[in-house]
Parts: C-alpha cells; sequence; structure tokens
C-alpha cells in the first residue's frame, strides 16, 4: 500500500482527532494573525501621529502660551553677543526638520483660531560679508521695504526668503546671492543677501525679500555704531516685534521632537508670565501635547503587543511540539504494527511526517482563511509561519525517530 | 534442513537497578511442517524468544540462523515482510483499516500488485472462515475470534514460511480457541509451514506436534 494511500485512510478515518490536531494549528495561526493585525494596527496608528505636524512657534506673547519655552532677556542678550538666536534656532530646526519646513502665520497675522501654512525649502547657510557704503544710488537693486519682520528664517548669514515672481523677475534661484539696500536715517546701506527660499503658494506674488533679523540686527548695530538710528522699521515697532513676530515651523520627524526639545532648551527658559514684557523675551512653544498623549498611549500598546509576542511563540510552540509528540505517541502500536508487518523505518518516517505536513498545512491555511474571511488585515510573516510549521514537525519527527527502533517493536507482545 | 536454528541464545533486559536474564542460552531447532508449542510459566522468557524468532528484537548473545543465514545479518524488514508472519494475543490489527485492507497491507508493501494482493486476501480471508460481507468492516466492529482470524489471514497472505504465534488464543472462547489452532494445525501439516506457538494453554500443547518447555530463561525439556 502506497504511503500516500495509508495517509488518505489514516486522515479519512481518524478525522476527530485529526481535526483536532489541525484545529490546534489553526487556533494558534489565528492568534498569532490577530496579534500582528492588532500590532500592525497600532503600528500604523503611531506611525501616522509620528508624521502629524507639530507647531513650533516662537513668539514674544508668552503670557498667552500655557507651555512652551522662553529664552531670558539675559540669555538673549548672551545669545546677541555671541551668536545668534535666529541662527541657532534655525540650524536646529534644518537639524532637526530636514529641509522641508513649514512656516505658519506668514504674512498678514492670521485670525484668532486660524491657521496659513505655506511651505518653503531651505537651501543652506552662507557667510556674512561686509556691508560696504554704497555710493552710488543707481546700484540698488533690491531695496528692503516695510517691517514685516513677521516670518523669517535666520542665520548668522544674511539669508532672504523672496517671493517666486520676484525671483523670476530677477533672474535669479534659490542659493543665488542679490544685492540688497537698508535705507537708514542716514543714509542707504549695501549688503548681499542669500536667497534661502522661496516663498509659494498665495505668497508667490509678494515681491518684498525678507531677511533674517539678523541682518537687521547687523544694520541696526552698524547703524548704532555711527551714532544714528537703525532702519525705519525697527525705529517705529520695536526690536521684538520685528524679530519673533510669530515664527514657526513644523517638525517633520517627529521622533526627532525629543531632541529637538532638548536643544532647544539651551536656548530659552521658562517663560515668566508675570514678567514685563520687555523683560519677558522670547518663547519657544512646542505645540505636542497632542502628539505626546497619543503616542504614550500607543507606544505603551505596542510595548505590551510586542511583550506578549516572545510569549505567545513560546505557547505556540510547545504546544505544537506537543500536539506532535502526542499524535505520534498515540500511534506507538500502531508504528510497531507496521514496522513489524516488514515496512522500513523511512516509509514509517514518511506516513508519519507527511500526514503531520498535510495536517498543519490545512490548519493553517484554514486559520489564515478564517482570519482573513472576518477581516483580518495583516497577516503573519512566512517565516513565522515556517517556523510554527518546523515546530509541529519536529514534535512529530522526535517521537517518531524514537518509536520507529527496533526495540520498540516489543511493544506488540504486550498485553493489556 | 532446519527453518531456524537457536545457538545459545540468551537475552537480558536491563535497567538501571538489575539485569533480568529473561532468556539463557536456549538451543534449539525449528522445522518446516512441524507445530512448535512453547510453554511455561508467565515470566519463563517464552515470549521473548518469541520475539527474537519474529526478527523484532536481536539476542544478546548467540545467533538464530533462518535457514542458515544468520538473523543479525539478515534484512530484518524482509525476514519479517517475507518469511516470519506473527500472529499476536492483541490481533494488532490496523485500526484504521478494514478487513481486506489489513490482508492486503503487508502484501502491497512487498510490492504485489493491488489486484492480485487483493485476491490473493480474499483467498486467505475466506480460508480462515470470514466471508466477504467481512471484508469491508473494521476491526473494531468484529469479535476476538474474528479479528485473530483476520490476523492470521494477514499471516497467511504473506506466504511465510515461518508462522509465529504469541498466545494466539489468549482472549478466545474455546470454541474460537479451537478455530484458530486448527487453522494453524493446517498450516503446519498442509502448507508445510513451521509454526510457533507460545501459549499457556495446555490443550493447544496437546494438539502439537513439539512442546518446548520454558522455565526461568531456560529451555528445560522437549515433549513429542
Amino acid at each position: 500500500m502506497a504511503v500516500w494511500q495509508y495517509i488518505g485512510r489514516s486522515l479519512r478515518r481518524r478525522p476527530v482527532s485529526r481535526i483536532i490536531l489541525g484545529a490546534i494549528g489553526l487556533v494558534i495561526v489565528i492568534l498569532l494573525c490577530v496579534l500582528e493585525g492588532v500590532c500592525f494596527e497600532q503600528k500604523k496608528e503611531l506611525a501616522q501621529v509620528e508624521t502629524m505636524p507639530i507647531q513650533v512657534g516662537i513668539s514674544d506673547k508668552r503670557g498667552e502660551k500655557k507651555e512652551g519655552l522662553a529664552l531670558s532677556e539675559q540669555e538673549l542678550s548672551h545669545i546677541r553677543d555671541t551668536t545668534s538666536l535666529g541662527a541657532c534656532l534655525t540650524d536646529e530646526v534644518l537639524r532637526w526638520t530636514g529641509k522641508l519646513v513649514w512656516l505658519e502665520g506668514y504674512g498678514e497675522r492670521p485670525k484668532e483660531g486660524a491657521s496659513v501654512s505655506r511651505q518653503y525649502t531651505l537651501i543652506g547657510i552662507s557667510s556674512l560679508k561686509a556691508a560696504p557704503e554704497l555710493t552710488e544710488e543707481e546700484e540698488i537693486q533690491i531695496a528692503y521695504e516695510g517691517i514685516s519682520g513677521r516670518t523669517i528664517f535666520s542665520s548668522i548669514t544674511p539669508i532672504c526668503l523672496m517671493g517666486e515672481q520676484r525671483i523670476v523677475e530677477l533672474g535669479k534661484s534659490p542659493g543665488d546671492t542679490v544685492g540688497a539696500i537698508f535705507k537708514t536715517e542716514d543714509g542707504w546701506y549695501e549688503t548681499e543677501l542669500v536667497i534661502g527660499g522661496v516663498i509659494g503658494g498665495s505668497g508667490a506674488e509678494i515681491k518684498e525679500i525678507y531677511c533674517g533679523w539678523e541682518a537687521l540686527q547687523y544694520l541696526q548695530l552698524a547703524a548704532e555704531s555711527r551714532g544714528t538710528q537703525t532702519v525705519d522699521s525697527l525705529k517705529q515697532e520695536g526690536l521684538y516685534h520685528y524679530l519673533t513676530d510669530r515664527y514657526s515651523a513644523v517638525i517633520k520627524d517627529n521622533g526627532s521632537l525629543m531632541g529637538f526639545k532638548a536643544v532647544a532648551k539651551r536656548y530659552y527658559s521658562a517663560v515668566d508670565p508675570l514678567a514685563s514684557v520687555e523683560e519677558r523675551g522670547l518663547a519657544l512653544t512646542v505645540y505636542d501635547s497632542l502628539y505626546q498623549s497619543t503616542t504614550k498611549e500607543l507606544k505603551k500598546n505596542i510595548r505590551f503587543l510586542d511583550g506578549l509576542r516572545p510569549v505567545l511563540w513560546v505557547a505556540a510552540g510547545g504546544i505544537c511540539f506537543l500536539a506532535g509528540f502526542l499524535a505520534a505517541r498515540s500511534r506507538r502500536r500502531e508504528i510497531a504494527v507496521i514496522r513489524s508487518l516488514g515496512a522500513g523505518k523511512f516509509r514509517v518516517f514518511l506516513i508519519l511526517v507527511l500526514e503531520q505536513v498535510m495536517l498543519a498545512l490545512l490548519g493553517t491555511a484554514i486559520g489564515l482563511g478564517g482570519y482573513l474571511l472576518f477581516g483580518g488585515k495583516s497577516l503573519p510573516k512566512v517565516w513565522e509561519i515556517v517556523l510554527i510549521l518546523i515546530l509541529y514537525l519536529a514534535g512529530t519527527v522526535a517521537p517518531a525517530l524514537r518509536l520507529m527502533g527496533d526495540k520498540k517493536l516489543a511493544i506488540l507482545m504486550k498485553k493489556d | 534442513m532446519a527453518v531456524l536454528e537457536l545457538t545459545n541464545v540468551s537475552y537480558d533486559y536491563k535497567n538501571k537497578y538489575q539485569t533480568v536474564h529473561a532468556v539463557q542460552s536456549v538451543s534449539n531447532t525449528f522445522e518446516a511442517g512441524t507445530f512448535y508449542a512453547v510453554i511455561g510459566k508467565s515470566g519463563s522468557g517464552k515470549t521473548t524468544l518469541l520475539t527474537m524468532l519474529a526478527g523484532l528484537d536481536l539476542p544478546t548473545s548467540g545467533t538464530i540462523t533462518y535457514n542458515g543465514r544468520d538473523l543479525t545479518g539478515l534484512n530484518r524488514d524482509d525476514y519479517r515482510l517475507r518469511h516470519a508472519a506473527v500472529i499476536y494475543q492483541q490481533y494488532n490489527l490496523l485500526p484504521i483499516l478494514t478487513v481486506l485492507e489489513n490482508v492486503c497491507f503487508p502484501l502491497e508493501l512487498s510490492g504485489t500488485p493491488k489486484k492480485e494482493a487483493v485476491k490473493l486476501a480474499e483467498e486467505k480471508l475466506s480460508a480462515v472462515g470470514l466471508s466477504k460481507e467481512y471484508h469491508k468492516r473494521f476491526p473494531a466492529m468484529l469479535s476476538g475470534g474474528e479479528q485473530q482470524r483476520v490476523a492470521i489471514a494477514r499471516a497467511l497472505a504473506c506466504r511465510a514460511d515461518l508462522i509465529l504465534a504469541d498466545e494466539p488464543t489468549g482472549n478466545l472462547d474455546t470454541e474460537n480457541g479451537q478455530t484458530v489452532v486448527e487453522i494453524l494445525l493446517k498450516l503446519a501439516h498442509e502448507e508445510k509451514c513451521c509454526v510457533i506457538v507460545v501459549t499457556h494453554d495446555l490443550s493447544i500443547a496437546g494438539q502439537a506436534d513439539v512442546v518446548l518447555k520454558m522455565k526461568d530463561g531456560r529451555m528445560e525439556a522437549e515433549e513429542k
């Protein structure tokens, strides 16, 4: 009788025990599927949350923010002396967010509760160049106009943002420098600004260029050194407003959020709402409370599920091994009879193993099918299923090898 | 020529605590066409002896030769498949196979074509008094006597020249027991098989051509 015929008969004529064995495989596979599915959903949700925009705002209206970090006046002056607050921030924003940064609140001040987002691409930072006095008015190419000062990418180099339309008019592209002249009370000063970014979208028609406040600060200091007032705008509206009316960015990689905050904290200290406006300095606010609370819960769930996985694996492996082991062991006498009738070890081994392989595959297929039928989305990895099958078979092979030995044939002589 | 020849055959069971000398220096010859009864008390070593004769185990020392060839050097799977058929007290039929399939099984293992195997199996079942209506039944649907007859038919179907039976009537009533003995006697005397029966039953011993008595692992006496 061929091996396959015997297996066929065995499967047909022992339906209950075979179904139980198959069901064990089925249940395990379903459990793994469910675990995988839940884990997958949680991770997917976490991934979505991790890419949700988190606004980072700088504001001198610190009293309005419940959370945030602020720069003390002392620190601000220190930074002014050594490097620039804006440069620090820009560098960190660049480091933590990559090139793509959203600036919120650009242009006209948004109404209460409104949010306007525009996208800019930061090109890079170049070194500051001297701004020699302009001697010939004809050389003025671009005049810095107005006191918008609202959206500034700062660096120790004068970087400017420019409307697309203006760039086209000038025949420039991001990264190029443009000559700029700044008008002060005592005359005109010329400098070069690197086109750091393009104002796209609805800002494309904007003809002004917006430079970093460091450039303005430089101009201011230059003006002061001459014993004169700084640019008109500064005179009119004050430095703080000029610098940081509203500057916000979205951190692209939320996984780096904590790193960003840690770095930012070096430059900002807690806001003191009781301090006078002049003393308040600048506030950095990372609006991440929703992100933190959501991710905390999700990460907790994922940790739990990840912790559950090895437990389930050990249990699944153990059950599969045991199922195979008991199934083979319960057939001691049958194996001995077949052997005693002259079947070689290999033939008996084939009967046992192939039968278990078929059962395991059948159980796995039904388990997966059932899982998918009931709306399962994520399947276990192939290697996980293979491992389960191997454990299942190992449970069969181990006793099978042992039971096939000639010594075990003496069982046939036992009188129950 | 002796079908089986035993020379100083011993068998020891060992465990952690002791060694049991189940069979000790047994020497004997078994001829074709003879019905042998091996009798003795429980633990006398008769079943162990039969286990070795059937090639289910090898002696600890000594030699067993089948038609002049040492069993140790033989392919014992082949020996059991073609030359030595065993009938057990527990019948040891395969529960998932029908009566007919049980008898066909060793034939198909030995490569007999299915049709031929079925024909031969039907003949042997008929020879042991099991009509066609039994052929499709499973062992669990048969009485002890019927199961034993299937086991005998399976042994016959192998066309083995050596039939070994361990308490073949142990689970049967007197009538069925006698039927089985008659079949075995017929095998020995008509088919010229060497039939060796291990039994407690003195009525079987009384019908045997040769009675071998085992005591404490030794073969004490041979009676005819």
